[in-house]
């Protein structure tokens, strides 16, 4: 009894040591790249760090300032806007293709191969090759206007599109990959749910309504969830697409892009600082609504 | 260290040359692109690995402030250089406080181009020297009447006004506007002449002679001149090669700016610093003293990429273009003043800058939009003067 | 009967085909522009009206970007540091996820979610301390300094553990047995069969490595040790914007990992459907 006592003692404790051992490389990395960075960060956003020379501390300035910038406000607002107006477009369009991928028609292995090869590219490239079809005088998108006889448009420099466009890009680019997870998840759906449902006569609207969404709700929960927290940290597409003095940025900028000129453009550290606080905290409040939402709707197989 | 890529095999032929003359200093070339020029120039100068020599510019005292930069007049006077050997806004450019800091490299000036294809193709005119503002405004009007008759597309005038330097910063230099007081505490921009060069360019728009602040922002005005769709183009000489390699270039024509109250061009340019920091002090003089020397100038002169502040070897410059006259960035030279500078000038000219664009994009009037410029920056130069104190 | 069911079956498939064929269309028109633009020459890309093919197809503005961007170096410094995120990351979030699936040691569950709930902080509150401490290691400007921050993936770690979790408990126990310690489990009973789960999270690693631009554009200033990604921001010129040149660029770029795609695309979707997975 006592042997057997010791003995399971020890190989616990050698267990505790193994485990202990084996987390810790990712815990030192995160100890040192992520703990450490998001303290330092939040102690520069009281600070007036610039590129060089000791930060000095000054307090609530830094947010002061930007609580009475017309330009953070503004960015905020099209953060807000770049988030309802392309979560739902990505959740509905990749949601729809890949229902219609999920049929098991001719040719699903094509169209799946073509429409997924924007998940494969560089958000860079996909800002270039945008930015030069959006172009106003010798763009792709406007000779096919002209030919139709309509008005062409600075897309990405008139201040009344140039959030639609940049919008539109990326749900061009997000699309594919979220359709590619939710193929998954249909493909997990038992198929005797929907014979039975056959049986019982239901049709394909009712079967959509009442099997898929319901069985795929975890799946576009988490999506829908990725997929707000990744817009609100839009920066490649507006960076590559927008130049910074464009009469399309103040319309254009998001969070991160100002917390990027400020930080690195103007070496105004300790304020970029402090717009990432702010960003932290928005997200973080999503996420709250988010995980309290996702009790209520998401439906769970108990 | 330096930014322009164009640059970078000119420089190899120079710094060739230099190790030639002296085997015992090896020199290595190092090009950073100039959107992370500074930020690179930061963290070094920072860490203290500067390199030993590398380009500055208008943002200047900020790095003397910091420390960073020698001083070079010790060395000016040792070698016995005569510091009227180079234009004397470029020499001023680079002096704080009355010390030198930075050697010139070159200068900028911006004149006007323009296509002789689409006046010829118009029968309209071409621009004569001595134009003053109204004239130029009248050709600009009757490119526009005459294209809109023939049903070309042309726009009659492009300008960047997405940057100060080619477009309106030039303009309030040529109202008599100074900017910045030379005391550093005040700014003209209040002058209710400073609301003048941003109205005209507001009605130049309004006229349908320049095209939309929109339409400037998406394809750059040097772009839409080099690709033949608009008939003139206030220019930089920093994109002179770029106008000699057009396929219409043997079309293009220069001409000094338009007069105002006067002509004067805002004087730009690069020096050679070097960081205060670095461990072969006496070398990196001699590379400096090479670099903005006649033979460096002169190398540069012919490769076309930049018109020399060294005034003996002006003259090489003019001949090196193969289709436009780079006769007449000198001319434009003549008559110039310094760049208006302030130790504030990175946070000033952001605020200049954004003001102007709303401008522009007609969100304001040029009355407010000049009123507010003026407030902020007054605002970020007391705030820079107060806590220097 | 029977027919007129079959007929109207059809006619929907009809439907199905066309979205999918204009969503194709949608999803491939931009990559042939680019590549239609890269072989025109300058004048014929700003020619109005537009025209669609190149008059001749020829090189030379590949040549030219080829020439002025060391796009060797960025090919080899995108795949190296690629490579070595994927193996580095690989051995790191797995031995955790096994210790958090399947060994017991004290705080355990809170250690776990305090990892978790590093997910939901966004990654550019980092940044700044990140690119301070790499200068003050002198690592910025280097390949490693894109390398090591990414090493560390609690979305790797929290995948892999739900992979650990599927696996029976009976395979610990059976190799207990035979004399196996917890380390021998881990490397020589379950990594193996967790194979399919370890491709994904490479291909996923591998992508957001590929994607990645903020981060390299920051650290890194000298253009021989930029990514793909961040060299692709220095196609819109300082002077002049020639479009032919940046679409050979992004062309230049973006082959390699469509290729990749194309060469293994079951693991390509099998990685990214991984990223679904939920708690």
């Amino acid at each position: 009894m006592a042997i057997k006592n010791t003995f399971i003692k020890k190989t616990a404790r050698k267990e505790a040591r193994t485990g202990y051992l084996m987390i810790a490389p990712l815990m030192i990395g995160l100890l040192i790249f992520s703990v450490r960075s998001f303290f330092v960060n939040f102690y520069y956003s009281f600070t007036n760090k610039s590129a060089f020379g000791n930060p000095k501390f000054i307090g609530f300035a830094n947010y002061e300032k930007l609580f009475h910038s017309d330009k953070f406000y503004a960015a905020l607002e099209n953060t807000f806007l770049y988030v309802l107006l392309c979560v739902p477009f990505v959740i509905a369009i990749s949601l729809l293709l890949a229902v219609l991928l999920n049929k098991g028609i001719n040719l699903t292995g094509f169209y799946r191969t073509l429409i997924f090869i924007p998940a494969v590219t560089m958000p860079a490239a996909i800002g270039l090759i945008w930015k030069w079809i959006l172009n106003y005088e010798f763009g792709l998108l406007n000779a096919i206007i002209r030919l139709l006889g309509g008005q062409p448009q600075a897309w990405l420099s008139d201040p009344n599109y140039v959030l639609l466009s940049v919008s539109a890009v990326l749900i061009w680019a997000d699309v594919s990959l979220r359709m590619i997870v939710f193929l998954a998840g249909l493909q997990n759906i038992p198929k005797s749910l929907y014979e039975a449902a056959e049986i019982d006569g239901a049709n394909n609207r009712t079967k959509f309504f009442k099997i898929t969404l319901p069985m795929l709700s975890p799946t576009i929960f988490f999506v829908t969830l990725m997929e707000i927290i990744g817009v609100f940290q839009i920066f490649d597409f507006i960076y590559l697409m927008i130049p910074m003095n464009s009469s399309g940025m103040p319309a254009a900028r998001s969070l991160v892009s100002y917390f990027y000129e400020e930080a690195f453009v103007r070496n105004n550290r300790g304020y970029g600082s402090a717009i990432t606080v702010i960003l932290f905290i928005i997200i973080f409040i999503i996420t709250m609504i988010q995980m309290k939402l996702q009790k209520k709707w998401v439906f769970t197989e108990s | 260290m330096l930014w322009d890529e164009v640059q970078s095999p000119v420089f190899e032929t120079i710094i060739g040359k230099f190790m030639e003359a002296n085997p015992d200093i090896e020199v290595e070339l190092q090009l950073t692109p100039w959107n992370q020029y500074w930020t690179k120039l930061d963290a070094a100068a920072g860490a203290g690995t500067a390199p030993d020599v590398f380009w500055m510019n208008v943002f200047m005292p900020k790095y003397t402030d910091a420390g960073i930069l020698e001083p070079l007049d010790s060395y000016i006077e040792k070698d016995g250089l005569d510091k009227s050997a180079w234009v004397p806004a470029m020499m001023e450019l680079y002096s704080d406080k009355g010390v030198q800091y930075g050697m010139p490299k070159g200068m900028d000036v911006v004149v006007v181009a323009y296509n002789k294809g689409i006046f010829d193709k118009y029968g309209v005119e071409y621009p004569k020297e001595g134009w003053t503002w109204d004239e130029f405004v009248a050709k600009g009007a009757e490119l526009r009447d005459k294209i809109a008759e023939k049903g070309g597309e042309e726009y009659p005038l492009a300008m960047e006004i997405d940057e100060p330097q080619p477009s309106y910063l030039q303009l309030l230099v040529q109202e008599g506007l100074k900017i910045y007081s030379d005391d550093g505490l005040t700014t003209d921009l209040n002058d209710p002449k400073a609301v003048k060069p941003f109205a005209d360019i507001v009605k130049l728009m309004d006229d349908k002679i320049l095209p939309e602040y929109k339409i400037l922002s998406d394809t750059k005005a040097t772009d839409l001149f080099i690709s033949e769709k608009a008939a003139m183009l206030y220019v930089g000489s920093w994109k002179s090669s770029v106008l000699d390699n057009a396929s219409f270039a043997k079309n293009i024509g220069l001409i000094p700016m338009p007069t105002r109250e006067n002509n004067h061009c805002a004087l730009g340019g690069i020096s050679y610093s070097m960081s205060a920091s670095s461990k072969n002090k006496e070398a990196a003089w001699k590379l400096i003293s090479y670099l903005s020397g006649p033979e460096s100038n002169r190398i540069q002169a012919e490769a076309r990429i930049e018109i020399p502040a060294y005034i003996a070897v002006q003259d090489a410059y003019g001949p090196t273009f193969q289709n436009i006259d780079g006769s007449i960035f000198i001319e434009q030279s003549k008559s110039a003043v310094k760049y208006p500078v302030h130790r504030a000038i990175a946070t000033t000219t952001q605020i200049i800058s954004d003001n102007a664009a709303a401008i522009f994009s007609r969100t304001v009037t040029p009355e407010e939009g000049v009123a507010k410029m003026a407030k902020e920056v007054q605002a970020a130069i007391d705030e820079y003067n107060a806590t220097m104190k | 009967m029977a027919r007129s069911q079959k007929f109207s079956i059809q006619k929907h498939h009809i439907g199905t085909h066309l979205v999918l064929i204009l969503a194709v269309i949608i999803s491939i028109v931009p990559f042939l522009w680019m590549i239609l633009t890269s072989f025109k020459t300058y004048e014929e890309s700003i020619r109005i009206p537009l025209t669609v093919w190149p008059a001749q197809w020829n090189l030379v503005n590949y040549i030219t970007v080829w020439n002025k961007f060391p796009f060797l170096n960025f090919y080899f410094n995108t795949f190296f540091v690629m490579v070595v995120v994927i193996i580095g990351e690989l051995i790191i979030s797995s031995m955790a996820a096994y210790a958090f699936a399947r060994l017991n040691f004290p705080f355990k569950n809170a250690i776990f979610i305090f990892c978790l709930s590093l997910m939901m902080v966004p990654s550019q509150i980092f940044l700044i301390p990140q690119y301070d401490l790499m200068v003050k290691a002198g690592l910025n400007d280097t390949l490693i300094a894109l390398i090591l921050p990414r090493l560390f993936n609690v979305f790797s770690v929290f995948m892999l553990r739900q992979f650990f979790l599927t696996l029976p408990r009976e395979l610990d126990d059976a190799a207990k047995i035979d004399g196996c310690g917890f380390f021998g489990i881990y490397y020589q009973i379950l990594l193996p069969l967790l194979k399919p789960a370890l491709v994904s999270v490479a291909i996923l690693s591998g992508l957001s490595t590929w994607k990645d631009l903020l981060w390299p554009l920051i650290v890194n200033n000298s253009m021989e040790k930029y990514t793909l990604s961040a060299g692709l921001a220095l196609l819109i010129g300082e002077h002049t914007t020639i479009y032919p040149h940046v679409m050979a660029g992004s062309f230049l770029a973006v082959w390699p990992m469509i290729l990749l795609y194309f060469l293994a695309q079951k693991q390509f979707v099998e990685g990214i459907a991984f990223s679904g997975i939920k708690g």
